[in-house]
C-alpha cells in the first residue's frame, strides 16, 4: 500500500479525477501537476486529501471556472432538495414512504442510479456524457414530479416552496416577479438569461401583471380552482411548477 | 417535429464537436433509414432452463437425461417431438389443455415453418458457480471473465459500425429501468422502461397538461421548449434537441397504435416494452432507431426473491419457497418474442437463449442454478430454421461441466458475431473491437446468404 500511495503515477491518476471534478472535464495540466506534487508531497499526512482539496480551491482555475460543470443527475437532483428545505429519511427498500419508491424510480431512469456502474471506475464525469437526450428529459421528468412528492400521509409537500416564499417574501411582495427572482437567486445563484425569466413570470402570473400580489395560502397545500382567472388558479401547485421549470434550466445544469 | 429546428440541430451538432452528434438528421435521411436491418437483442434475467425448453426425446440423451434429472424429468409422453430425437415443452406448442398432438403453435409453429433455429451447447467457456448477478453483466458487457469493462458489447458494435444513417432520435433505444449494461458506456443511447415515460409529467395534475375547457390554460411543460430555445452551450444545444425529442415522443400514438400481423402482446411491462419495440421499428423512419436492447429484470432463480416489481409478471410463476426448476411450465405461458413478432419480416432478426441456463441434477431444488450452457433460439429474416446447431455438450456424467452441468460448446458471442456479420454488415475483421478475446471467428451458417 506504502508503494502505491506514494507512486507519482496515483499523485498524478487522482489529481486528475479531482481537477476534473471540481474544475473541468479537461482540467488545465498545471494545475494537475500541481496538484499531484501536494498529493505526493503530503502522502503520509493525516490531511492530505484536505491539504490537495484546498490547493484546488485556491487555484485560479477552480475560481474562474465555476459554471463550466455540467451536474450530474445525482448533483441535479440533491441541489434541488437542498435548496427547498426538503428533509427526507429515507426508508429501508420502498416500504412504508410511498414517494420513496417514485423518487427512487424516476432517478434510476436518469442512467445516474446508484450502484448501477458495473466496472470500478465510476460514473463519468464530463459533460457529454451527461448531456444526451435520453439524460436530459430523464431528469427533467424527475424535477417536475420532485415539488409533488409528499411524505405518506403528510398533506405537505418535501419541498418548502410555499412556506420559504411566504416566509422570505411580505405579503406585499408576493408577486410573480419577485416570485421568480426570489427562486432563482436561491436556485441558482445568479441571473439566468433574460428571456427564460421572463417566460418563467410569465408562466407565473397567468393573466396577472407580473408585479400584482399573488395569493399562496389559500386552499394549501395546492390552491383553488378558478378557471375564470388563471392567476388564482392553484397558485401554490403552479408556484411550485415554476421552482421545478427553474430547475430545468441550463443555469441550474451548471455548477 | 418542427422542421427548421430539426435542421438547425443537424447543423449545429455537426458543427459542436462537443455533443454526441446521432441524434437528428435532415428530413432526407428519413428513407434511407427505413432500410437497414433492426437487431432486437432480449435478455431475459432467470430464464428458462434450457433442458426443459429442449428436451432429449429419444436416444443415449435421452437415457442421461433421465437419470441425470429424476423427477425433474419431463415424460415423453408430454412432450412435442422436433425430431432428430429432440422435443419441445409442451407449452411452448401449445397452451394450457392442449394435447401435446394439438397444432402447433408458437415456437414449434415456427420450427415447422422453418423460421426458427436452435443452437445447442451456447454459453460462456469462463464460468463460476456464482449467481446470475455476476453472469450477467458478463454476457452484456461481452467480456466473459470480466465485469470491469466500462462499456456494453452494444455500444462498441455501434462505435465501430460503418454507413449508418443519421437518426433522428437515436441510433440505438434500450428498453430498461435503467441503461442495459449492453449499452454501457453510450452516450446516445436512448433508454426508458416504457417509450410512453420519455415525457415530462410530473407536475400537479392543475397545471400538468393543458386544459382546452379552460380557455389560456398551458400546462407547465409547454415552457421546457422556451426555456431551452437559447443556443450559447453545448448544454443549451443538447437541451433544445432533447425538448424536440420530447415533442415528438409525445406525437407517437401509443395507446393507439395497431401491431402489424395481428400481433398480441401480453399485459405485462415486457409485453408493453416489446409492443413498444415493434411501434419503433415501425417509426424508423422518424426515429431512425437500428438497435434496440431490452433487459429484463426477472427471478433470481433459486432465492425465491423477486428482483423488483418490474418482474411482477415472472414473480407471478415464480412462488417464494419453491424451487428453482418448479413452475417453469407455466414460464413457458409466456413466448413473448414469438407471439408478438413477425418472424419473417423482412429486416428482423431476434435472438433469444434461455439465460438461466441447464443444472442437470435432480436434487438441486434449494441451490442456485448456474449459468452454464443452454439452447440459444434463432427467428427472423434470413435465418436457416428447423435446423439444429452447435454440437450438443452430452448429459452423460463425463460430459458435464463439474458433473452436473451442461457444458458449454459454443461461446455465445460466437452467434452474436454472426448475426452482426450476416445481416448488420459488419465486418468479421473488426469482432474483436467488440468482443475481445473471443477467439476466431466461427460462423455456424445459421443465414441465408
Amino acid at each position: 500500500m506504502d508503494l502505491a500511495c506514494r507512486h507519482q503515477h496515483t499523485a498524478r491518476h487522482l489529481a486528475f479525477k479531482l481537477c476534473r471534478r471540481f474544475v473541468d472535464d479537461e482540467p488545465p495540466v498545471s494545475l494537475v501537476e500541481s496538484t499531484a506534487a501536494v498529493w505526493h508531497e503530503h502522502w503520509q499526512a493525516d490531511d492530505q486529501i484536505a491539504r490537495v482539496l484546498r490547493h484546488i480551491f485556491h487555484s485560479e482555475e477552480f475560481c474562474s471556472g465555476t459554471g463550466e460543470k455540467v451536474r450530474r443527475p445525482f448533483e441535479v437532483l440533491t441541489a434541488a432538495l437542498r435548496k427547498t428545505d426538503a428533509e427526507i429519511s429515507p426508508r429501508d427498500h420502498f416500504s412504508g414512504w410511498q414517494p420513496w419508491g417514485e423518487l427512487l424510480t424516476r432517478f434510476q431512469q436518469t442512467g445516474h442510479g446508484s450502484f448501477r456502474w458495473p466496472a470500478p471506475d465510476g460514473y463519468p464525469d464530463t459533460a457529454e456524457r451527461w448531456s444526451s437526450v435520453f439524460v436530459l428529459g430523464q431528469v427533467w421528468r424527475l424535477l417536475s414530479r420532485l415539488p409533488e412528492l409528499r411524505e405518506s400521509g403528510s398533506s405537505g409537500p418535501l419541498m418548502q416552496i410555499q412556506s420559504l416564499s411566504v416566509n422570505n417574501l411580505p405579503s406585499g411582495q408576493r408577486t410573480a416577479r419577485r416570485l421568480v427572482d426570489f427562486w432563482i437567486e436561491r436556485l441558482i445563484g445568479r441571473p439566468i438569461a433574460e428571456e427564460r425569466r421572463a417566460e418563467l413570470i410569465d408562466f407565473l402570473r397567468q393573466n396577472a401583471a407580473a408585479d400584482d400580489v399573488l395569493d399562496l395560502e389559500s386552499g394549501l397545500p395546492d390552491g383553488l380552482w378558478a378557471a375564470g382567472n388563471l392567476s388564482a388558479h392553484y397558485t401554490p401547485a403552479r408556484l411550485r411548477a415554476t421552482v421545478a421549470l427553474i430547475c430545468t434550466c441550463p443555469e441550474f445544469h451548471h455548477r | 417535429m418542427k422542421r427548421r429546428h430539426f435542421l438547425k440541430g443537424c447543423c449545429l451538432a455537426a458543427g459542436a464537436g462537443a455533443l454526441p452528434a446521432t441524434f437528428f438528421v435532415t428530413p432526407r435521411a428519413f428513407g434511407q433509414t427505413a432500410s437497414h436491418d433492426v437487431l432486437v437483442y432480449l435478455f431475459l434475467r432467470g430464464g428458462i432452463d434450457g433442458l426443459h425448453l429442449v428436451v432429449p426425446y429419444s436416444g443415449p440423451e435421452r437415457v442421461a437425461y433421465e437419470n441425470a434429472r429424476g423427477n425433474m424429468r419431463i415424460p415423453v409422453e408430454r412432450l412435442r417431438p422436433i425430431g432428430g430425437g429432440w422435443a419441445l415443452h409442451p407449452r411452448a406448442g401449445g397452451g394450457p389443455g392442449d394435447a401435446v398432438d394439438s397444432d402447433p403453435k408458437w415456437l414449434q409453429r415456427l420450427w415447422l415453418q422453418e423460421k426458427l433455429a436452435i443452437v445447442q451447447g451456447v454459453g460462456m467457456r469462463r464460468r463460476c458457480r456464482a449467481a446470475i448477478s455476476m453472469h450477467r453483466p458478463w454476457m452484456d458487457l461481452g467480456t466473459p471473465g470480466t465485469k470491469a469493462t466500462s462499456d456494453g458489447w452494444l455500444k462498441r458494435y455501434l462505435e465501430q459500425a460503418t454507413g449508418l444513417p443519421a437518426p433522428l432520435l437515436s441510433h440505438v433505444m434500450g428498453f430498461s429501468s435503467t441503461q442495459p449494461m449492453s449499452l454501457l458506456g453510450s452516450d446516445d443511447a436512448f433508454t426508458v422502461s416504457r417509450a410512453e415515460e420519455f415525457r415530462v409529467d410530473g407536475f400537479h395534475w392543475s397545471w400538468n397538461q393543458s386544459n382546452p375547457d379552460i380557455a389560456g390554460h398551458q400546462g407547465a411543460r409547454h415552457l421546457i421548449s422556451p426555456l431551452w430555445q437559447s443556443v450559447r452551450t453545448p448544454l443549451e444545444e443538447a437541451g433544445g434537441l432533447t425538448a424536440e425529442a420530447l415533442e415528438l415522443m409525445r406525437e407517437m400514438d401509443f395507446a393507439g397504435y395497431q401491431p402489424e400481423g395481428g400481433a398480441q402482446y401480453p399485459d405485462s411491462n415486457l409485453g408493453g416494452q416489446m409492443r413498444n419495440l415493434a411501434q419503433t421499428d415501425q417509426e424508423r423512419p422518424r426515429t431512425g432507431c437500428r438497435d434496440a436492447g431490452l433487459r429484463r429484470l426477472g427471478h433470481s432463480p433459486g432465492t425465491g426473491v423477486a428482483q423488483s416489481r418490474q418482474c411482477r409478471p415472472l414473480r407471478l410463476l415464480w412462488k417464494p419457497g419453491t424451487g428453482p426448476f418448479r413452475g417453469h411450465r407455466r414460464l413457458l405461458y409466456r413466448p413473448v418474442p414469438v407471439r408478438c413478432r413477425k418472424p419473417d419480416e423482412p429486416g428482423s432478426v431476434s435472438w433469444y437463449s434461455a439465460s438461466s441456463g441447464a443444472t442437470c441434477r435432480a436434487t438441486s431444488h434449494s441451490e442456485p442454478t448456474t449459468v452454464t450452457a443452454t439452447s440459444c433460439w434463432l427467428w427472423g429474416g434470413r435465418v436457416i430454421g428447423r435446423q439444429f446447431y452447435g454440437e450438443f455438450p452430452g448429459l452423460d456424467s463425463n460430459s458435464l461441466f463439474e458433473g452436473q452441468d451442461l457444458d458449454t460448446s459454443t461461446d455465445f458471442r460466437q452467434v452474436l458475431a454472426e448475426a452482426l456479420v450476416r445481416r448488420m454488415g459488419f465486418s468479421a475483421g473488426q469482432l474483436d473491437t467488440v468482443f475481445p478475446a473471443m477467439g476466431s471467428y466461427q460462423p455456424l451458417g445459421l443465414f441465408e446468404s
